[in-house]
């Protein structure tokens, strides 16, 4: 069990990594590009609202995990 | 709008008396007065917080900011604190741990148990004044200005800033953690309201957001991308930002005394997936308040566009429930960082709990009284003061976190790096040291240099573990 949470904790890491590396990446902020827009949202903008979104998922995923482990109380 | 604003004001003053009220502590001990009694449930926790992260700071600096420089000021902000909660919810438990272990009272007596020596504690709280105080002042100053600006001939700067400082001395210093927490609730509800007030009447002027959007590319295309127009969203200056802002649960002590005082580990993961959601439902509408100015005051000054937005361009009502709004948040988040900085003064103490309080009590007036003097000699821009306070206490992250995760005592490594690179940061901000050595920027800099001092901590307490298993 502890293996198992122990296991999805990295998995999760790992996630988290890739994406605060994209964050800063040209994949999420193009230099002077607006295009490919959403709804006439520019990319930077929704790119980076849904990389909030995934973190705020990810800090929810985390949690399900932290939650079989052994906390402080 | 001046009645208005005044019957607005003295609700505001009868709900902060009423809580003091409510929240008075008899005998002022470390755990009632300077750690609120020690349990934070999942609501006071997220509105504390919440109110701890966005101040002035968020409501007055973004829209500005996002209105200067443009959609990056998303990046800056609201990924970096979503980032910022996955690893608060990673490694506030271990803080927590740490902390329940140790008989947490303060960051820096902490450090000062965990690494045994107290120059890690000097180190902790020096840092946390060093660039607290500045920030705590800009805010109030910020505020102040603008409180002049709405009611011209009726107050002074300074005597607005003087009013601000004195409602917050005299409300830490009677009521204690637990009453500004409170107040922090209290205006976390205030401000949330109006933001969202003013942000959707933003879009309502556009019709929709994606007009919004439209109507900005046509005024000024390069506000829709990074770098900005101004050139400021570069990959080392948004990387830096995260960096900082990541540590701020570890490295800013009113953060992470709220971290530490949460009432269970269930209330503490509850905070801090609330955080990210509140994050993202806060910095939204200060994105439309910003494209709004971008449209209508493109060239106006920051006292201008926030003049108009939240005031001028408002009904009356919205307008008086924004500057109480903005006085709360000047208020809420001013006192908990000078309270912050009492309790970690607090926590290098050693003496009778009686006297330690009674010294805390006064240096919480003398931290007040410094922001105040600051507040009236400070010019700096709201939103990248706030940036060099939380890159200058992001400088001692790698200390604390090694601290805290560390099983045994670390040597004296860190805390040394830490003070080298607090000093270093503090001379190239006054620019006595370059801000930039090879194409990179100091802080970046500053950052690698801590790195390879942990890994070679890390390597330290390595050989002395596989020596210890040895014998």
């Amino acid at each position: 069990m502890a293996k198992k949470s122990s296991n999805r904790i990295k998995i999760l890491d790992l996630v988290a990594l890739v994406l605060f590396i994209a964050s800063f990446s040209p994949l999420v902020l193009p230099q002077n590009e607006t295009e490919p827009s959403l709804f006439s949202i520019p990319y930077t903008m929704w790119m980076g609202f849904l990389i909030s979104i995934l973190f705020v998922v990810l800090a929810y995923l985390v949690s399900l995990v932290h939650k079989l482990q052994k906390n402080a109380d | 709008m001046l009645t208005k604003f005044i019957i607005a004001g003295i609700l505001y003053l009868a709900i902060l008396i009423f809580l003091l009220r409510w929240t008075r502590i008899k005998e002022k001990t470390t755990s009632s007065y300077l750690l609120g009694g020690g349990s934070i449930g999942f609501v006071i926790g997220l509105f504390t917080t919440a109110a701890t992260l966005f101040s002035a700071f968020t409501v007055v600096g973004m829209p500005d900011f996002f209105r200067t420089h443009g959609i990056g000021a998303w990046i800056f902000l609201a990924v970096s604190d979503t980032m910022m909660v996955y690893a608060l919810i990673r490694i506030g438990e271990l803080l927590r741990k740490k902390a329940r272990k140790l008989d947490f009272k303060g960051m820096s007596g902490l450090m000062v148990s965990t690494y045994g020596t107290k120059l890690a504690g000097f180190v902790a709280f020096g840092g946390a004044v060093v660039f607290l105080v500045p920030y705590i002042a800009v805010q109030i100053s910020g505020i102040s200005i603008f409180l002049k600006a709405a009611f011209p001939d009726v107050i002074p700067v300074w005597g607005w800033s003087l009013i601000i400082v004195a409602i917050m001395v005299i409300y830490s210093e009677t009521g204690g953690l637990r009453a500004i927490m409170y107040n922090d609730t209290l205006q976390g509800i205030i401000l949330f309201i109006t933001i969202w007030i003013i942000g959707y009447k933003c879009i309502e002027h556009f019709g929709s957001i994606s007009s919004m959007f439209e109507k900005v590319a046509s005024v000024k295309k390069e506000l829709l991308s990074v770098p900005g127009p101004k050139g400021l969203f570069t990959f080392q200056f948004l990387l830096i930002s995260a960096l900082a802002i990541i540590a701020l649960p570890f490295t800013q002590p009113q953060i992470s005394t709220r971290v530490i005082l949460m009432q269970s580990s269930k209330a503490l993961r509850k905070m801090a997936i609330g955080l990210g959601v509140v994050a993202i439902l806060v910095i939204l509408p200060t994105m439309f308040m910003g494209m709004y100015g971008a449209v209508l005051y493109p060239n106006a000054s920051t006292q201008e566009f926030i003049g108009h937005v939240l005031l001028y361009d408002q009904s009356t009502s919205i307008a008086a429930l924004g500057l109480i709004g903005l006085i709360a948040a000047a208020i809420s988040t001013s006192d908990s960082q000078i309270f912050a900085l009492g309790s970690e003064l607090r926590s290098l103490l050693s003496m009778e709990d009686k006297k330690a309080i009674m010294i805390t009590r006064i240096f919480i007036a003398v931290f007040g009284i410094m922001a105040l003097v600051f507040s009236i000699l400070s010019t700096e821009h709201l939103v990248l003061l706030a940036r060099t306070s939380f890159a200058g206490t992001a400088m001692m992250a790698p200390m604390i976190l090694m601290g805290i995760l560390s099983k045994r005592k670390p040597t004296a490594l860190l805390p040394i790096v830490t003070l080298v690179a607090l000093v270093v940061f503090i001379l190239a901000k006054a620019r006595i040291f370059p801000s930039k050595i090879l194409e990179l920027e100091i802080e970046l800099l500053l950052f690698l240099i801590l790195a390879m001092a942990s890994v070679l901590e890390f390597l330290l307490l390595r050989k002395h573990r596989e020596r210890v298993n040895r014998d």
